[in-house]
């Protein structure tokens, strides 16, 4: 249902921590930079450690590093060593009880948890919306890590055509970067948006409409309809 | 809180929104002030200059055999301590760590050590602080240079300053000493490299290895006191919760400290065994031995710096020690293990202001009645520090032997790490003994019966109080646990919103209200 929207290749290097000036915990993660590459056995160690994370996330919080040995077929040592370096670095955590292991928060920059289905609420607006405005009509989310289409619009789904995911990127990052309103024009399509506020002022969604150039309807009624939608969605939303 | 040891996974321990020692700012401190701590505790400088002297006196001809086997044992104990920094992330040091391999009764024992071990080195380190001090002052007034009185006025003084700072509570005293102990170490190992240098190469291997004549029982006494020099390296362990990345940060600290200072020492007692084979003298008959060579190598200048970094250095340790004593009769008022009284906190500043009031007038007061009382300053300091050394070896040994069973109970025993902790454990078992039987033959025999005596004193009262409170067993060895904003699903987001009802990984949700027990 929902697709994650990159605004670039370097928003999603930056998210996941691959380029310096994101987070900034790093003063002890500094020593790691210009070490040479992988050789050796080190492809295998990588494969073994994300071996243990899928491990951990298929046998739910708790499992212990004997049961992740005996389910691996790696030996004990390794194992305890490849879950050693992995809470060191908080991919997983143990547990009070010490002996059990559970996914830790850093995985969720690796996999960003899908956003939640609109209220029936706010899915009754956008359906409001949509029966008076020719054009797609999607929802999205603006305030998880990666901006997702949380509500498409069911007759005019975002097809992946050149220019659409253009405008729709645009449309997005701009909103996201704190523009009440943004239009995009790329190829043949047109996307305009307008965000969905909290009561402090911060975008968590944005509503925009895509829809072929010389099929748009005008500016003045598109913003009449949008905005009191954006409106009324804010407290459904945020 | 403990999920009971069955062969399957019984049931998952739940997760909650607060840790056992929440008060504290959990996940703050950088790296730099972990090794600090640690550092701090264990004041290379200071050590390095007086450490081979006090060797030499006890070990005789195998001073730099003693140390070389200290620092062996040193490591070691840091591989088997890291067994612990590794997966917990505690307050209470090695005494958390004992009760959660051996139980409570051994963690009794450890936590007494402790306060023994860390107590007399706080009284060794004033003291010390005393001694070097009153050199600097003899050298510029010359008038103040005999009688004890200057010495016992600069550890009061000490005294006083260091509950200050403790009271206070001024977390950037750990930095300043991390540049003062940095600038004396740089400095010493320029002078060792000199002396090392200047030295014909077989004159040095002729100083470092064993004079004929001296038996394992030399060595092992020189390594027992030797060991002195390294403790503290294991304090970075008592800020597993406060630590940024704990897992990670507290395990090097422990290790790089234990190491580096370990070279330092072996380096520094090379060099001065050098310096005094040159001049026709016995290092076991030097009175600062940093000065005296400084001064007979034509480098005196370097000598007054010297104790100003010393003392600087001395100063720093016995704020590190301190700091690690208060810590810990503080864990053990709140545990109930101690009189609760000494759990509480000033109300102001956050520090345990009860134990540091119970304790600095002790511990200051100890080293000057010693010597009102008749004793030479110097001669006490080796007293005291054969009770010091009691205690931490006794810590370390309980510790070392903790290893496989803690790792039994988890089901994470694989060879390797049992092997090292038997034999470190056997082997530092074997020094104390020796040390012990060794010592009461000779002057130090008061620090023996004062370290027998008070150990049995603070064990008996220890057990007496777990025996008559039965709650207590379950409560001693609290350590800092994941809550749920550390798991998968509770989301730590970056705008700083709370989080969103904690979800479990894996499981289709259990709702917040019983995730936050």
């Amino acid at each position: 249902m929902s697709r994650p929207i990159f605004a670039s290749p370097e928003a999603a290097a930056q998210l996941l921590g691959l380029v310096a000036g994101g987070a900034g915990d790093s003063a002890d993660d500094a020593a790691a930079v210009g070490e040479d590459e992988l050789r050796g056995r080190q492809p295998r160690a990588v494969r073994h450690a994300l071996q243990v994370l899928e491990c951990v996330a298929a046998s739910g919080a708790g499992v212990t590093g004997q049961e992740i040995s005996a389910a691996l077929g790696l030996s004990r040592a390794t194992t305890y060593r490849l879950v050693q370096v992995l809470t060191e670095d908080e991919y997983l955590v143990r547990l009070p009880d010490l002996r059990g292991f559970a996914l830790g928060h850093r995985v969720a920059a690796l996999f960003p948890p899908p956003a939640p289905r609109p209220p029936l609420a706010a899915r009754l607006v956008l359906d409001r919306l949509r029966a008076g405005l020719r054009g797609g009509i999607h929802l999205v989310r603006l305030d998880g890590v990666v901006h997702t289409v949380v509500d498409e619009d069911p007759d005019f789904p975002l097809i992946p055509e050149p220019g659409v995911r253009e405008v729709v990127d645009g449309v997005c990052g701009e909103l996201a970067a704190g523009a009440p309103s943004a239009v995009r024009v790329a190829d043949r399509w047109t996307a305009i948006g307008v965000t969905v506020l909290d009561e402090l002022g911060q975008a968590v969604a944005g509503l925009v409409v895509v829809a072929l150039q010389d099929r748009m309807p005008g500016v003045a009624e598109i913003d009449a309809r949008l905005t009191p939608a954006a409106v009324e969605l804010g407290p459904l939303l945020a | 809180m403990t999920t009971p040891t069955s062969p399957v996974r019984a049931r998952r321990p739940v997760v909650g929104t607060r840790s056992p020692v929440h008060g504290l700012a959990r996940r703050s401190l950088p790296f730099t002030d972990v090794v600090a701590q640690s550092l701090s505790a264990v004041a290379p400088s200071a050590a390095a200059t007086t450490m081979p002297l006090l060797v030499a006196t006890v070990a005789g001809g195998s001073t730099a055999l003693a140390l070389g086997v200290a620092l062996v044992l040193a490591v070691a104990v840091a591989a088997c301590v890291n067994q612990f920094t590794r997966r917990i992330a505690a307050t209470g040091s090695l005494y958390t760590f004992v009760v959660r391999g051996l139980g409570a009764r051994a963690g009794v024992v450890t936590g007494v050590a402790m306060l023994l071990g860390y107590g007399f080195i706080t009284m060794f380190a004033l003291a010390g602080g005393g001694w070097y001090a009153h050199i600097l002052i003899g050298r510029f007034v010359p008038a103040l240079a005999s009688g004890a009185a200057p010495a016992l006025v600069v550890v009061l003084l000490m005294g006083a300053a260091v509950w200050w700072v403790l009271l206070r509570g001024i977390r950037r005293s750990a930095r300043v000493t991390l540049v003062v102990e940095v600038v004396s170490v740089a400095l010493l190992a320029v002078l060792v490299l000199a002396m090392l240098l200047h030295a014909e190469p077989a004159a040095a291997v002729r100083a470092a290895l064993p004079e004929p004549g001296t038996g394992p029982a030399d060595v092992a006494v020189g390594t027992a006191i030797a060991l002195t020099a390294f403790v503290g390296f294991e304090s970075a362990a008592t800020l597993g919760a406060e630590a940024r990345h704990p897992f990670r940060a507290v395990p090097r600290a422990v290790t790089w400290t234990a190491l580096a200072s370990g070279l330092l020492y072996l380096g520094a007692s090379v060099s001065q065994l050098v310096g005094y084979a040159g001049l026709g003298l016995d290092l076991a008959d030097a009175r600062s031995p940093a000065n005296e060579l400084a001064a007979a190598y034509g480098v005196s200048w370097a000598g007054p710096v010297l104790d100003v970094g010393i003392t600087a250095s001395f100063f720093a340790c016995a704020i590190a020690s301190s700091t690690a004593l208060v810590r810990v009769l503080f864990t053990m008022g709140r545990e109930e293990l101690a009189p609760r009284s000494f759990g509480v906190a000033h109300g102001v500043h956050g520090t345990p202001a009860r134990a540091l009031a119970v304790t600095m007038p002790v511990v200051t007061l100890v080293p000057v009645a010693v010597v009102l009382l008749g004793a030479d300053l110097w001669s006490a300091m080796q007293v005291i520090l054969v009770v010091s050394a009691g205690g931490y070896i006794t810590a370390y040994v309980l510790v070392c032997a903790a290893v496989p069973a803690f790792l039994r109970r988890i089901g994470e025993a694989t060879w390797r790490p049992v092997l090292l902790a038997v034999g470190t454990a056997t082997l530092l078992a074997c020094s104390l003994v020796v040390m012990l039987v060794v010592q009461s033959g000779t002057f130090r025999q008061a620090g023996v019966w004062a370290f027998l005596a008070l150990l049995a004193l603070g064990v008996t009262s220890g057990l007496v109080r777990l025996r008559r409170l039965p709650h207590l067993s379950a409560r001693l060895g609290v350590h800092d646990e994941a809550v749920v904003t550390d798991l998968l699903g509770a989301g730590r987001r970056a705008d700083g919103t709370s989080p969103r009802t904690p979800r479990h990984p894996g499981g289709p949700g259990s709702s917040g209200g019983s995730a936050a027990a």
